[in-house]
Order: structure tokens, then C-alpha cells, then sequence
């Protein structure tokens, strides 16, 4: 089992694992010739499935698996895979291979740095013997700057089986009633992140929120450029209200039974209701997130990618999250979160 | 109310100076609200210990109704004000929304605090963020302030481009306290000075975890050359502070301090004072000394603390215009303190016993 | 009565934070010691609970001080020493303001002024600190402290022949790199170059190895420091925690910061000085790793072959360290070379090492161990060997021991039931969010 690649695009792929590890500490990888598969899916609160291109990240790849379908499945720890590729993020090259060490298997990283020290006076020295040292030194050595230094990140990880991750399947759910364009996740994280604030400021005296999880909040969309986030409380009644957004239109090819499942369509039947200014009470698919668990999803943002949030009314919310590819022929980078809707 | 007009509607573009001015009061869970001709008035109290208030006058909004309804016969008295309580974390968060970004919460990538200051920097912009374009997103939001009698709802109304927030905040029928009596006319000290003077003190102060503080103050005739006017001090299980301030200097030798103003720009005492306080009530004003740039601080001849914090309200540039008339505006904060029952008084030595018994 | 005062710029004030800063990371009290010598006659120390760390500040009278006054009397237990003992968050709470001061804080130290009232027949001592700032602004804090017996950490710098010399800078920007759960940091030149790789005690235990921090080598040209000197293949072993507080600290110096050891299981000192501060760290050193030196030792050296002895790096060091004080004193010796000191940074290695001590610095090493081949360097060539591993066929077989975490791999047949489930869902979906407890095998 042989796994390298150098790593060509470091802050797309720091940022990916950042989001990734704000929902769960493991990693499930799955390496091949095509892609790389991350996918997170912890004790509680959303699961993420995502593809990363290989192209989108990774150069001089090289996969090479005893396992049906040149496959390498990987279990990895998220916290320490996204301090390593931290400290790639000055050096001038970085590669990432699967070795073993001490009986562990590691994905290690080698990033390679130039040297930083461009020779400082030390002028506020005032030990003369030093002065002299230092002078004798950076004479000698006067093509300091030349060199590389070499930092390695070993991640200890664990090898899975081909059996061990063939009972794991991406959730599948019914068509959406709602799809549509998220506004700027930052602009959303940041309000979603002041609800959750207040839901949990006014929770001790009511109650709030059955169970032990967090606060919920109300997501709505609906098929006219509406989205909706409101709460309620004890101490207020909240709501924030984006309108003009978009609803993409579904491509009848990738819709089962083609146009006329287009026309049966579910977001066909709820474009019939509802209206543009977001006032009236029909027409929304509506979901109970989490507060904290959405905040963490919408982590993502720091990716920039186009967000496409599909509403399975009382069920589900599904979002895919799309980087952008910087040429052509790069396959395409998606990440899918699959949010629970908690009971009214 | 059968007008379909609201009892009360205002409109302020910019609720960052009402967060500014509101956060200087947030040491309290409710906020009293009472509406008046003038502003907006803002009360907090914790015990009968402190309480602190502030007006968010008229003049801050675009707009400003209070349709105070007419007494039913002109010989009747006046009707009272509207006076409700409100969840203050809910109003500030509300009216945060638009902050967007708050430079004060973004995570340094370690919890060290000697993190790099460039390497800060670049993370952020390999990051693509931009504090001060989010940041400037948060100044343009206008929010709308509607009440409409007994039982109904504060509701605020906020716009931004893109994305409108509505919230009803629930009113509380208003706890009646009366407020800490303060004698203006019977002070045992009155001095001014830049409010950051006395934030650095109490911030020293805190270090050593102190239940109370003693504020000393000498008149110039029982001072010896050199010495100080007025000392604030404290002590705790690691040892003991004492910031103390320098009097003007007498106006026999005024020319020559130009360069170097006093630190006590007023100072009025005429017998030696000395009064304990609740370390905990000066804390909770804190805030108040880090938003304000001056701050008079006095005591009446009951032992009654007032602080009362001018805070300068940058000017509003937005295109509204109406408000970039004046320039400079100012708002004031004010604190009022109970102090302990001294020592000479009461017997009981330590604080815990004393902090009641003035109610 | 006042045994010691002495006055200092705020520049000095500041420094004196930075420095208890740094202390704090060794210990939760510091120690001072007081004598009236010319040349650093206050030093503040720390040392560490477990006694392998110990932190010494010498302050220079002359550069350091604006005035310093020592009443040398002989009421003083110590004869012309002052020692006593206080809490570093009460020291550090005084000086902490003036660490961020230039931002908005109006109260600009023009001077620090700091005395010691020793009143033997009184418990209560006081140590008074008053800053004085502009506008008559003062401030003035009484702490009190305990009059102990000061220990001191003793090193033995003739023994000490290796060491390196590098900007503590350039060390501060890698030190960022090593994980924040590593304990244990191993310094080891190879090859031109030196190693530092942080690490941590291996845990096999299958699900536990997700836990195990980062390890993180990093490797330098030694052309990268101004200064190295070190038996090739020898591993010196110190904490992680320590090292770090070291560079930071020295970092804020803008110097170069020095390593002086000998042997793993001996100590190590770190050391460097500017603005009449001179800073010393004696560390105990470990091999964890069970690396030794060689019989011929060879040396990781800058030392060129075209430089006179009189420049080999042992003389460097030492004509550098000349001029610093001696931090041990004589009287010291005994409460150093007590029983509790003995396992730790004690006076057996001091005697050890004094026995050992050659004065040709070679020979040193002529009898230092055996040959270790079992130590694996961290590999930085790609080595097929290492590359290749798998799970492969043996890995479902209990029986064959191919991974040490095989027995994790016994969750794996659970995995069949939650198979069958979803092929009974099939037709409904999977639900959004699947429960962990549904998915045996993976993340058990």
C-alpha cells in the first residue's frame, strides 16, 4: 500500500480540513486514483461527505492499493492533520505520503522552508565577547540564506479494511421541497451564531430546547428567493429575513424520470406557493437545526465555495458545498453536510 | 389605542452607538426602560447597592415619536410614563447583529498570547477575511424602535442590505425602586479626571481579587507638598494596592503645566475623606471607564458615590445627513454607589456583614 | 529596616515581566537573592516542582539598575546574602500593566522604585513596589514574602564541551511548529544537520493511536547556526514545555540563544543575555529513545579544520561564559547537594561530571557507550521499505500479527448487521444523519 503527493494548493485544503474538524475529531479518507474522500461523521450533529478533486489540491499523485479499485481507506485524526498542514503554510513546498514508524502508520508530512534568518543586527547587544562572536560567525557563514530547513508532521493514523467501511453508506433522502442559494456564509454564520446566543442566554429560566442538546433554531426557505432564521424565547420572538436569493433550476437530467419528474417535482409544486417578499406563511420548507451544530457547519464558508441548501420539509437540511476549480479538466470538489431536523 | 399610530416609534442609524452607550449599564440580567419626550432612559441596579442609568436622548435618532396620550381631563394629572423591564443580553445581542465582525472575536489560531502578530496577519489574508469591510457592513444598519402600550412587545426592526431582522423583546412589568439618593448640594468630594485613569486603577486593583475598595481624599490644607489628594486602594490574600493622584497644581504656579496637564482636572475637598465601597459595584462600571473619556467622581456627606462618565459618541457619516450637523456629541453614564458602613460606625469588620446594611 | 532597594527605567520594569513571565512556566514561586557585589548582584530563580528545570535571571547592577542599594548587615541570616521566597502571580500582577502599556493606558511608568523592609522579629516581611508614573500618578503595592534559603541549580560548563549557538529568533519561528500536546523534545545532529523532533511515549493501543499528538521534526543545516558542535548520532532528550518557554522568552532578548551539554542523563544548560540580563536554564537531560553515543565519535561540528584550537567552539563558549557570574556560590553547594536534589538536577552529576571532566574534550567521549542500532532516525528520504505497508491479507486474520492494533480489527464482523439494515432501508433512504452507534467497525 503506497500512498504520495505533493501538496499544490495548502490553504484550500488547510481551510477544508478546518471545516471539517469543527464537526468531529476523526476522518474517515478514502484515497484513489480519482479523488480524495473525506467524510466525518461524529457521535452527534451533522455528518459531512466530501469529494476533494485531486487535482484540486494535489500533484504527483501516487496511489497504489492492493484493495479492489486501487482504493486506500484511511481513519485520521482531524486536529493534528490540520496542525501540520498549518505549518506548510509558508513553506515553499510540501508533500504528504503514508509511511509507518515504530509499528504506527503515519501520514507525514514534509514541508520544506527556506531558511527565515536573514542575519539581524543584534545592535542592542552590549556583551562585546558576543559582538565578536556573532561577527566571526556570519562571516564564515556568509551564504546563510541558501539553505532549507525541513519540517516533518507525522499524523498517526489507522489503516481500515475494505470490509470495516463497506456498512458505511452516504445518507439518501427524498427530493428536496426547497432548494436555494445560501447568502454569504460569513453574514449568515454570524447572525445564526447571535441566535444561538440568545437562545442559550434566555434558556436556563425556560426550558428551552428538549433534551440535553442545544438551542434550536428555525430555518425556512422558500421557492421564491426567501430564507428564513427565526427563534423564539421566553424574553423575544426573532426572526431574519433574506430575500432575492436564488432558487437553481433543477436539470431535468439529473432529475428521475426527466421532465416529467421535473413537473412532479416537489420545488415545482412549492413554486406555486409563497411569494418574493417572504411575508406570508406558505410556501416554506422549514428545518430545526441545532445552534451550535449549524455554526460549526457553516465553518464551511471559510472555503468561499457556492452553498446550495436543499429543504426536506420537517426532515432535512442538505447542503452542497462547491469549490471553486481553478482550471479546466479539474473534477469537481463538493462537500455535502446532512443536518437533521429536530421535532417541533 | 385605537390609533393605528404606534404610542412610540424611533429610528436610529446607527446602532453601534446605542450598543456603545447601553454596554456601559450591561452589568444586570433587565434593563428598565421608561419613554419619555426626551430619550430613551435606561436603568440598571444590582441590589440596592448601585444602580446605574443612562439616557439615550432624542437627539441620537433620525427619528423620535412619543405620542404621550393626553390625560383624560386637562385637571387629571399627567399619565405616568411607559416604564417596562427588558432582557438587557437580548436587547444588546439584537441590536449587535449587524457588529458583523467584532475584531474581538476572531481566534488567534493558538491560545498563545505571544502569537505572532505577522503571523496573524498573514493567516488572515491568505484567509480572505477583511475585518474592516465586515466591520463597515455592521455600521450602515438602521434599526427601528416601536413600542405601543402596556403588554405589547419592544419590537426592533433592522435592515441591511439583503436581509431584514424583526424582533419583539417581551416586556416586564418594571420593578419600582426608588434610586439611590445622591446630595448634590452636600458633597465631601468632587474631582474630574480622564476616565481611563480610573479604569487603570481599578484594573490594578483587581489583581489582587479585593471584596471592597477605600477611596481616601485629603484638602489641600491637610496636604504636605508632594503629597497626594485622593488615593484608591485595596488589599487581598496576595498583598496590597494604593493608586493614588496628585492634586492640581495651585493656580499660584498654573503657568507652567501646560505640557504636563493634571491628572485630577478638578478637585474639590474640604475635610479629609475616606469611604469604602464594594469592589464588585466599581467593576460592574468598568465598562462605563473604557468607553467614556472623562469621569467626575463624587461623594456626598452620606457616603454616597456618583460617577458620572462623559462619552463622546463618534459622529454619523452616513448619507441620512441629519445628524452630521453637530459634530461631536456626548452622552453621559451614570453610576451611583452605596458605600459600606464604615468601620467606626459598625463593628462588624468584614465586608460580607456590612454590604446589607444600609438597605 | 531596609535591606534593599533599587530603582529601575520602565523599560527595565517591562523587562522584569517578560522575565517573571517566563518564570511562572517553572515554577509558582521565585526566589530572590540579594548580595552586594558589583556584577549581577540580584538574581531571580525558579525551580521547576519535580527539580529537572531550574530558571536563573542574573541583573546586572550597572546596566540593569538605575540604583541599587544592598544594607549588607548582620542581622541578615546569610551573613551578606538576603534570600526570600514570594509568590509569581503577586510579582507578576504588579508588573503586568506595564507589559501593554503604549496602547491606551494613560499611566506611563517613569520609574520603578523596589524595597525590601527585612524585619526578623516580625513575621509579616514586605516587599514594596511603587511605580511611579507621569502626571503623579503612583502606585504602590506591598506584598509580602517568605525569607527562605535560596537553591541553586549547579552546571558544570568545563564538562559541558558541546553545544550550539543560533538566533533565538529563527529557534521562536520553528518552535511554532511542534503540537501543543507533545512532551518531549530530542535534539540530534546527523548528517550536517541538526534534529529537533517532538514527541510523545508511544501508545500502541489501537484506537488510542488517533490520540497520540503530532510529531514534529525539524531539520537545520547546522550553517544555520552560528555556533554547533555535537557528536553525531547522540540524542539529548529535554522537555518540550521547558524548551519552549526558553525560546519565547529569548526571543523577546533578541539575541542568540546557546545550548551547553555533555551527555544525555547530564544536564543541559540554555543561556543568553542582553540589556544586563543574563539568563541561564539548566535542564536534566534523558535518552529516552535508548541512543548513546558511539565508540568513535564523530562530531556535527561548524568548527572549520582551518581554525586555530584557540577558536574550537568549547573555547568560544567559555571565553562567552567568562564574563558572566558564576551562578553557584560555595555556600549554596550544601542545600544543593541535599537528598532530594539527587535524582533530579543534583550534585552527583555535578561530581560525576567533574570526575569525567578531561581536558581534551574528545576524550570524553571515548568511553560514552556502546553502539545503538536499534535508534531509527527520523527517515526524511523516501524509503521503499518504510513506504510500503498494509493491511492487506493478513489484516482480517487474527492469527497473524502483522499490526500491533490488530485486535481493534475484531469490530470489523459488526459491520455485517448494519450492512443488512441497509439493505432492508434501501428503498426508504438512509436517514440524514446516521448514528455512530449504528456504524460498528470504523469509528468504535
Amino acid at each position: 500500500m503506497r500512498f504520495r503527493a505533493s501538496i499544490t494548493n495548502i490553504h484550500t485544503f488547510t481551510k477544508f480540513t478546518a471545516s471539517l474538524a469543527t464537526l468531529g475529531h476523526i476522518a474517515w479518507v478514502r484515497l484513489d486514483e480519482k479523488d480524495v474522500r473525506f467524510t466525518v461523521i461524529p457521535e452527534n450533529g451533522s455528518q459531512v461527505w466530501s469529494v476533494l478533486a485531486k487535482d484540486a489540491v494535489f500533484d504527483t499523485y501516487t496511489i497504489q492499493s492492493a484493495a479492489p479499485g486501487n482504493t486506500i481507506n484511511l481513519e485520521v485524526p482531524l486536529a493534528p492533520l490540520q496542525r501540520a498542514l498549518k505549518s506548510a503554510q509558508n513553506g515553499t513546498a510540501a508533500n504528504i505520503r503514508l509511511t509507518k514508524k515504530d509499528n504506527i502508520p503515519l501520514l507525514s508530512l514534509t514541508i520544506t522552508t527556506s531558511t527565515m534568518n536573514n542575519p539581524v543586527p543584534h545592535g542592542t547587544q552590549n556583551d562585546t565577547g558576543v559582538e565578536e562572536f556573532r561577527e566571526e560567525s556570519v562571516d564564515f557563514f556568509g551564504s546563510r540564506q541558501d539553505r532549507e530547513t525541513v519540517v516533518t508532521q507525522d499524523v498517526p493514523i489507522r489503516v481500515l479494511a475494505p470490509a470495516s467501511v463497506q456498512g458505511i453508506h452516504e445518507p439518501v433522502c427524498r427530493e428536496p421541497d426547497v432548494h436555494i442559494v445560501l447568502p454569504n456564509l460569513m453574514q449568515l454564520k454570524s447572525i445564526s451564531d447571535r441566535f444561538t446566543r440568545l437562545a442559550s442566554s434566555s434558556k436556563s429560566k425556560s426550558g428551552f430546547g428538549a433534551g440535553s442538546s442545544g438551542p434550536k433554531l428555525e430555518l425556512s426557505g422558500n421557492m421564491h428567493g426567501c430564507l428564513r432564521l427565526s427563534l423564539s424565547t421566553d424574553a423575544m420572538r426573532i426572526k431574519s429575513l433574506w430575500t432575492g436569493l436564488e432558487n437553481p433550476e433543477l436539470d431535468p437530467d439529473h432529475v428521475s424520470q426527466g421532465e416529467d419528474g421535473l413537473a412532479n417535482h416537489p420545488s415545482t409544486r412549492m413554486k406555486a406557493m409563497g411569494d418574493e417578499t417572504g411575508e406570508t406563511d406558505e410556501g416554506w420548507a422549514t428545518v430545526r437545526v441545532e445552534g451550535k451544530d449549524w455554526g460549526r457547519v457553516l465553518s464551511v464558508g471559510r472555503l468561499g465555495g457556492r452553498v446550495i441548501a436543499c429543504f426536506c420539509h420537517d426532515h432535512a437540511l442538505i447542503l452542497y458545498v462547491f469549490l471553486n476549480g481553478e482550471g479546466p479538466g479539474e473534477g469537481e470538489s463538493v462537500l455535502t453536510y446532512y443536518i437533521s431536523s429536530y421535532s417541533a | 389605542m385605537a390609533n393605528s399610530q404606534p404610542l412610540f416609534t424611533a429610528v436610529s442609524s446607527s446602532a453601534r452607538q446605542l450598543i456603545l452607550l447601553l454596554r456601559c449599564i450591561s452589568f444586570a440580567k433587565k434593563v428598565q426602560v421608561r419613554i419619555s419626550l426626551d430619550g430613551l432612559h435606561f436603568t440598571t441596579d444590582q441590589g440596592s447597592v448601585m444602580e446605574a442609568f443612562v439616557v439615550l436622548e432624542k437627539a441620537l435618532f433620525t427619528s423620535y415619536t412619543y405620542n404621550h396620550p393626553a390625560p383624560p381631563s386637562s385637571q387629571d394629572d399627567p399619565l405616568p410614563q411607559p416604564v417596562f423591564e427588558v432582557s438587557l443580553s437580548s436587547l444588546l445581542e439584537t441590536l449587535s447583529i449587524f457588529s458583523l465582525y467584532d475584531p474581538a472575536t476572531i481566534k488567534r489560531p493558538s491560545g498563545d498570547p505571544s502569537f505572532d502578530a505577522f503571523g496573524a496577519h498573514r493567516l488572515h489574508r491568505h484567509a480572505g477575511f477583511d475585518p474592516f469591510s465586515a466591520r463597515s457592513l455592521g455600521m450602515t444598519g438602521t434599526c427601528t424602535f416601536t413600542y405601543d402600550g402596556d403588554g405589547s412587545p419592544l419590537r426592533i426592526h433592522m435592515a441591511e442590505s439583503g436581509v431584514t431582522t424583526s424582533c419583539d423583546l417581551t416586556t416586564y412589568e418594571a420593578a419600582s425602586t426608588d434610586p439611590i439618593p445622591f446630595r448634590r448640594d452636600a458633597l465631601a468630594l468632587k474631582t474630574i479626571m480622564r476616565s481611563t485613569y480610573l479604569l487603570d486603577a481599578i484594573v490594578e486593583l483587581a489583581s489582587l481579587t479585593p471584596t471592597e475598595l477605600t477611596i481616601n481624599a485629603f484638602p489641600q490644607s491637610r496636604r504636605q507638598h508632594g503629597t497626594s489628594a485622593l488615593s484608591i486602594s485595596a488589599s487581598g490574600a496576595l498583598g496590597s494596592v494604593s493608586v493614588s493622584f496628585s492634586a492640581p497644581s495651585s493656580p499660584s504656579n498654573g503657568a507652567a503645566t501646560t505640557a504636563d496637564p493634571p491628572i485630577l482636572e478638578t478637585f474639590q475637598c474640604h475635610n479629609s475623606t475616606r469611604a469604602r465601597f464594594s469592589f464588585s459595584a466599581l467593576q460592574a462600571a468598568q465598562r462605563a471607564m473604557g468607553a467614556a473619556t472623562k469621569v467626575s467622581l463624587r461623594i456626598d456627606e452620606a457616603g454616597v458615590l456618583s460617577l458620572q462618565f462623559l462619552v463622546e459618541i463618534e459622529p454619523v457619516s452616513n448619507a441620512g445627513g441629519a445628524l452630521s450637523i453637530g459634530n461631536e456629541k456626548v452622552a453621559f453614564v451614570d453610576f451611583r454607589v452605596v458605600s459600606l458602613v464604615d468601620d467606626e460606625y459598625a463593628e462588624e469588620e468584614d465586608s460580607g456583614g456590612s454590604s446589607t446594611a444600609d438597605d | 529596616m531596609t535591606v534593599l532597594s533599587f530603582s529601575l527605567t520602565p523599560d527595565a520594569t517591562g523587562r522584569m515581566y517578560e522575565l517573571l513571565v517566563c518564570l511562572a512556566k517553572f515554577g509558582d514561586s521565585v526566589s530572590l537573592e540579594a548580595r552586594s557585589e558589583k556584577a549581577s548582584p540580584l538574581t531571580i530563580t525558579a525551580l521547576n516542582l519535580s527539580r529537572t528545570a531550574y530558571a536563573s535571571f542574573a541583573l546586572d547592577a550597572k546596566t540593569f539598575f538605575i540604583s541599587y542599594d544592598f544594607q549588607a548587615t548582620s542581622s541578615l541570616k546569610n551573613g551578606d546574602r538576603f534570600t526570600c521566597q514570594l509568590l509569581n502571580k503577586a510579582l507578576q500582577s504588579v508588573f503586568k500593566s506595564r507589559a501593554n502599556e503604549g496602547r491606551s493606558r494613560e499611566s506611563t511608568v517613569e520609574r520603578c522604585d523596589v524595597s525590601i523592609q527585612d524585619q526578623p522579629d516580625k513575621t509579616e516581611c514586605r516587599l514594596i513596589v511603587k511605580m511611579l508614573c507621569k502626571h503623579g500618578l503612583t502606585k504602590t503595592y506591598r506584598l509580602t514574602y517568605e525569607s527562605v534559603e535560596v537553591m541553586h541549580a549547579l552546571f558544570d560548563k568545563s564538562a559541558a564541551t558541546q553545544g550550539w549557538r543560533i538566533s533565538a529568533r529563527v529557534l521562536r519561528e520553528y518552535v511554532e511548529f511542534f503540537g501543543p500536546k507533545t512532551e518531549q523534545l530530542d535534539l540530534l545532529a546527523q548528517d550536517g544537520k541538526a534534529i529537533f523532533t517532538s514527541f510523545t511515549e508511544k501508545i500502541q493501543d489501537g484506537k488510542e493511536v488517533l490520540k497520540h499528538p503530532l510529531e514534529t521534526a525539524i531539520t537545520i543545516h547546522v550553517e544555520d547556526f552560528e555556533e554547533f558542535h555535537m557528536q553525531e548520532n547522540m540524542h539529548i532528550v529535554v522537555s518540550v514545555k521547558d524548551f519552549k518557554a526558553i525560546v519565547a522568552h529569548a526571543e523577546t532578548m533578541r539575541g542568540s540563544i546557546s545550548a551547553q551539554f555533555s551527555f544525555p542523563n547530564r544536564p543541559l544548560q540554555f543561556s543568553y543575555q542582553n540589556s544586563g540580563i543574563y539568563c541561564e536554564f539548566t535542564l536534566m537531560t534523558d535518552d529516552v529513545r535508548g541512543a548513546t553515543s558511539t565508540a568513535n565519535a564523530k562530531f556535527v561540528s561548524t568548527r572549520s579544520s582551518s581554525r586555530q584550537p584557540s577558536v574550537v567552539p568549547v573555547h568560544s563558549f567559555n571565553r562567552t561564559y567568562s564574563e558572566m557570574p558564576p551562578p553557584a556560590r560555595p555556600p549554596m553547594n550544601q542545600s544543593f547537594g541535599s537528598q532530594r536534589q539527587s535524582h533530579s538536577l543534583g550534585s552527583q552529576n555535578r561530581q560525576n561530571s567533574m570526575a569525567e571532566s578531561d581536558p581534551d574534550p574528545e576524550s570524553l567521549f571515548v568511553s560514552g557507550g556502546e553502539d545503538d542500532s536499534r535508534w531509527d532516525p527520523p527517515a526524511l528520504d523516501n524509503d521503499d521499505g518504510e513506504d510500503m505497508l498494509g493491511w492487506d491479507s493478513n489484516y482480517e486474520n487474527p492469527g497473524a500479527s502483522f499490526h500491533p492494533q490488530l485486535e481493534d480489527r475484531e469490530p470489523v464482523a459488526p459491520a455485517e448487521p448494519s450492512l443488512q439494515q441497509t439493505g432492508t432501508q434501501a428503498t426508504e433512504g438512509l436517514e440524514p444523519t446516521q448514528r455512530l452507534s449504528q456504524l460498528h467497525g470504523m469509528f468504535d
